[in-house]
């Protein structure tokens, strides 16, 4: 008994580890759009997001039967930012800075992830009403900011006419 | 292309920008972590169903002792008017 628990331990985290190799890549740069981090630094906040949310994935590993273990830690991520959302509200220097949490949950899942507008507000707990006017706002803060080419905040040297320009990072 | 469907093509461009680097040891730390979320939740499950368990003893215990009934009385009562 305990032999075959430990057989298949061994086999959930290899299959684990070789899922994380492949996704958590694109899984940290979502987790780092959502915590509002610049994805030129290291993102303590972002990793700490992703690790609540795979170490969940993990522990439902055996449990996943079929279901796509990368929409189920986008789940779970979604889940963790929305509940801990309190804690990401000040600006950290990252590309949607001026987006309330909520704001930046709902364009990275429609937007960054293609998480369809009745889904996003399923996962969210939302009406889909809500859900569209929030993306619109941001759709509307992001065209206001418009970037420059460069990826850093020096290209910001022309701003939109009636936006003021970022105070930078400490 | 309508105006809606050109923001949504400029900030899915802005979206996909540069990656941030992966810790390499992000797999091993999230299994630890996941390997001790499911020893705490197995322990919780075991405990509820201990809880629950010993809550049944005591609804099969008080059903059959019926203890809030008063106890049988030791001596007849007296019989009077006759």
């Amino acid at each position: 008994m305990r032999q075959r628990r430990s057989e298949q331990e061994r086999r959930r985290a290899r299959e684990f580890e070789r899922f994380v190799a492949g996704a958590a890549g694109r899984l940290l740069h979502t987790a780092t759009l959502l915590t509002g981090e610049p994805a030129t630094r290291p993102a303590p906040a972002a990793e700490e997001l992703l690790l609540r949310a795979l170490s969940r994935t993990y522990a439902d590993w055996d449990r996943l039967r079929g279901d796509d273990p990368y929409a189920h830690t986008r789940r779970e991520l979604a889940a963790v930012f929305a509940h801990t959302a309190r804690r990401h509200r000040r600006p950290r220097g990252g590309l949607l800075d001026r987006l309330s949490p909520q704001e930046r949950l709902v364009l990275v899942l429609r937007f960054h992830e293609d998480v369809a507008e009745e889904q996003t507000a399923a996962q969210l707990g939302l009406p889909a009403e809500r859900v569209h006017a929030l993306c619109l706002h941001a759709l509307g803060e992001m065209r206001s900011r418009r970037p420059g080419p460069a990826p850093f905040p020096e290209a910001d040297s022309a701003p939109a006419p009636g936006t003021t320009p970022e105070p930078t990072a400490p | 292309m309508s105006p809606a469907d050109r923001k949504e093509t400029e900030v899915r461009r802005m979206l996909a920008g540069p990656h941030p680097l992966v810790p390499t040891d992000l797999a091993a730390r999230a299994t630890a972590r996941g390997r001790r979320l499911m020893i705490h939740r197995r322990r919780a499950r075991r405990l509820g169903r201990l809880l629950a368990l010993l809550v049944l003893a005591a609804l099969v215990w008080a059903a059959t002792t019926q203890p809030w009934l008063p106890p049988p009385a030791h001596t007849t009562p007296r019989t009077e008017g006759w």
